[in-house]
C-alpha cells in the first residue's frame, strides 16, 4: 500500500510539471513555430493574464471567468504589440529578438512603477484532497487537465479548421499561400494574438498559486525556453511530447534531489537534445 | 480592352539594389497558351513573381481584365482570378493533398464542391491519394497538385512556371496535354514559361523570348510552331 501512495504522488509530481510545461511553452511555440518569432516578452504576456485575472478576482469575478478576462486581455495585448512593433520586422528574427527584449524590459519596469513591488494574492481555491498519508490541492488536476484541454484544442483548431490549415499553410510556404489567396498578414497577426493569449492563459491559470511580482514572467520563459528547444516548430507533434519527457526528467530528479536538481536535469536535457537533434522532436519526426 | 486578359506595360522590377526586369511588355488574349522562354537567369521565374505579386513593381502597369493590379498583393491578385503554379512546385510539404487542395480553394468565396470532381477527372491520380502528405508524392504528382490547387481557385489567368522541370518526359507529354483539354474546356488563358521546346511547340500559339529583363524576340506563326526553328534561335 505503501508504494501505491508514494506512486500517486510521483504521478502527481508528473502532473504538475506537464501541466506546468506544456502551459508555459505553448504560446511560445506557436509564435516560433509558425511566425519564426523567439518573443522574449512572452513572460510578459503571462504577467498579464496574471495581473488581469487577480485584478478581476478582486473586483468580484468568479476565478473561471477572470480567467478567461485575463487570457482574453494578453490576446488583446499581443495584437497591439503585433499591429505596432512585431510586424515590421519579419523575417529579421535578431531584430525581432531585441525588438521582443525590449517589450520585456519597458512592460516589466512600467508595471513596476505603476502597480508596485506586488499585488495581494488571491491563494488557491477549490480545497485539497488526501490519497494515503498524502495531502494534494485539487487545483493541480483543475491545472493538468486545463493543459490536456489546451493540447487538444490547439489540435482541433490547426487540423479542422479553415484558419488551422491556413496558418499551417502559411507556416510551411509562406509565398505559396499568399498566391493562393491568403492574407498572410492577418494570418500572423491572429497567430501572434493567440500565443500571447496563451501566455495569459497560463498566467491566470497559475495567478492562484504564486506571488505575482512584476518579473514573474521571467520564472516561466526558463521552462518555456527548454519545451520549446527540446521539441521544435510544432505544438502537437513537438511541445506535447517534450514536455512529457521532460516533465518525467523533472519529477524524477526533484523527487530524488530536490527542486534544484530538477532544474539542473531540464537543462542538462536540452544540452543533449540540441546535441542529437538540432531540429527537436518534431524536427525529427516531420524530417524528409 | 476587349481581347485581352491581361496586359503587361513597361514592367521593370527585381530585388533590393538588382534590377532584372527592364521594361517587359506583353498581352494575353482570351483562351490563349503564351509561352515566355529564354535562357537560365535572363528574368522568366522573375517576371511570373512580379506578376502574381511576389516581388513589387517598380515600374509599370498589369492590368487584369481591365483592371490595374500592379500595387494589389499576392493574396488579392489570386481572389481576382489569376492562378500561379511555381516553379519547384511549392506544395506545402506536411499537409495532404486534400488539405492542399482547400487551401487552394480559399480564395474563392463560395466553393462549389463539384469543381473538386472536375479537377480529379484531369488529375485522377491525386483522388487516389488524398490523404497522403504532398510532400512524400513522386515530382510529377506534386506538379499535378500545384496545378490542381491553383486551379480550385476557378482562375481565368494561370501563370505556369516550368512545369516540365524535373520530371519524366512522359509526366510532362501528359500536363501538355492537360494544359490545352483546360483552355478547351474553361477558356484559361495561360501564361507558360518553359525551356523545354517540345512541351512549347505542342501549346503555345506565340512565344516570346527573354534575354537580360527584355522580350528579345516574338515568334508568332500562322500556323503551328516549329521546334527546329525555335530550338535554331535559343541555341545562338
Amino acid at each position: 500500500m505503501e508504494t501505491g501512495y508514494l506512486a500517486f504522488a510521483m504521478v502527481m509530481q508528473f502532473a504538475d510539471a506537464f501541466a506546468f510545461l506544456v502551459l508555459a511553452a505553448c504560446g511560445l511555440a506557436i509564435v516560433f513555430g509558425m511566425m519564426g518569432i523567439v518573443n522574449l516578452a512572452h513572460g510578459e504576456f503571462i504577467m498579464c493574464g496574471a495581473y488581469v485575472t487577480v485584478a478581476a478576482v478582486h473586483a468580484g469575478v468568479p476565478l473561471p471567468l477572470a480567467i478567461a478576462i485575463g487570457a482574453i486581455a494578453s490576446a488583446l495585448a499581443g495584437m497591439v504589440v503585433e499591429f505596432a512593433c512585431i510586424r515590421h520586422l519579419y523575417g529579421r528574427p535578431l531584430d525581432s529578438i531585441v525588438l521582443t527584449w525590449g517589450i520585456s524590459l519597458v512592460v516589466t519596469q512600467t508595471t513596476l512603477i505603476t502597480l508596485g513591488s506586488n499585488m495581494p494574492s488571491i491563494g488557491t481555491p477549490y480545497g485539497s484532497f488526501a490519497v494515503g498519508p498524502y495531502s494534494y490541492s485539487v487545483y493541480r488536476l483543475v491545472l493538468f487537465g486545463s493543459a490536456l484541454a489546451v493540447l487538444a484544442g490547439l489540435y482541433i483548431v490547426f487540423n479542422w479548421t479553415r484558419f488551422g490549415i491556413a496558418a499551417r499553410a502559411t507556416m510551411q510556404v509562406p509565398h505559396m499561400a499568399a498566391a493562393s489567396g491568403l492574407d498572410t498578414r492577418r494570418i500572423y497577426s491572429w497567430t501572434f494574438a493567440i500565443g500571447a493569449g496563451l501566455a495569459g492563459l497560463a498566467g491566470g491559470l497559475y495567478a492562484p498559486t504564486m506571488t505575482l511580482v512584476p518579473t514573474m514572467g521571467t520564472s516561466f520563459m526558463t521552462e518555456a525556453f527548454v519545451t520549446v528547444v527540446v521539441g521544435g516548430a510544432d505544438v502537437i507533434l513537438g511541445t506535447a511530447p517534450a514536455a512529457a519527457i521532460l516533465a518525467i526528467i523533472k519529477a524524477g530528479m526533484t523527487y530524488w534531489k530536490g527542486q534544484l536538481f530538477g532544474q539542473i536535469g531540464l537543462l542538462i536535457a536540452v544540452i543533449v537534445v540540441i546535441r542529437i537533434l538540432p531540429k527537436g522532436i518534431s524536427g525529427f519526426l516531420t524530417r524528409q | 480592352m476587349p481581347d485581352s486578359v491581361f496586359t503587361v506595360t513597361d514592367l521593370k522590377s527585381g530585388y533590393d539594389d538588382k534590377p532584372v526586369l527592364q521594361g517587359v511588355d506583353f498581352e494575353v488574349r482570351p483562351g490563349e497558351i503564351l509561352a515566355i522562354t529564354g535562357r537560365n537567369g535572363v528574368g522568366k521565374s522573375t517576371l511570373m513573381k512580379t506578376l502574381i505579386g511576389l516581388i513589387p513593381v517598380k515600374e509599370g502597369t498589369l492590368h487584369f481584365r481591365g483592371e490595374a493590379v500592379q500595387h494589389l498583393p499576392a493574396h488579392k491578385r489570386a481572389r481576382l482570378g489569376i492562378g500561379y503554379v511555381p516553379q519547384g512546385r511549392d506544395v506545402f510539404p506536411r499537409m495532404t493533398v486534400s488539405e492542399n487542395l482547400t487551401v487552394g480553394a480559399m480564395a474563392v468565396r463560395r466553393p462549389d464542391p463539384g469543381d473538386l470532381q472536375r479537377i480529379f477527372e484531369y488529375f485522377p491520380i491525386l483522388a487516389e491519394k488524398l490523404n497522403q502528405k504532398a510532400g512524400v508524392l513522386s515530382g510529377g504528382q506534386q506538379q499535378q497538385l500545384a496545378i490542381a490547387r491553383a486551379l480550385v481557385a476557378r482562375p481565368q489567368l494561370l501563370l505556369m512556371d516550368e512545369p516540365s522541370e524535373g520530371i519524366q518526359p512522359n509526366v510532362a507529354q501528359d500536363i501538355a496535354r492537360i494544359m490545352l483539354r483546360l483552355r478547351q474546356d474553361m477558356g484559361l488563358s495561360i501564361v507558360l514559361v518553359e525551356q523545354n521546346v517540345d512541351m512549347i511547340c505542342s501549346v503555345a500559339e506565340r512565344v516570346y523570348v527573354m534575354e537580360k529583363g527584355r522580350i528579345v524576340a516574338k515568334f508568332e506563326p500562322e500556323g503551328r510552331l516549329e521546334p527546329d526553328v525555335l530550338r535554331g534561335y535559343l541555341a545562338i
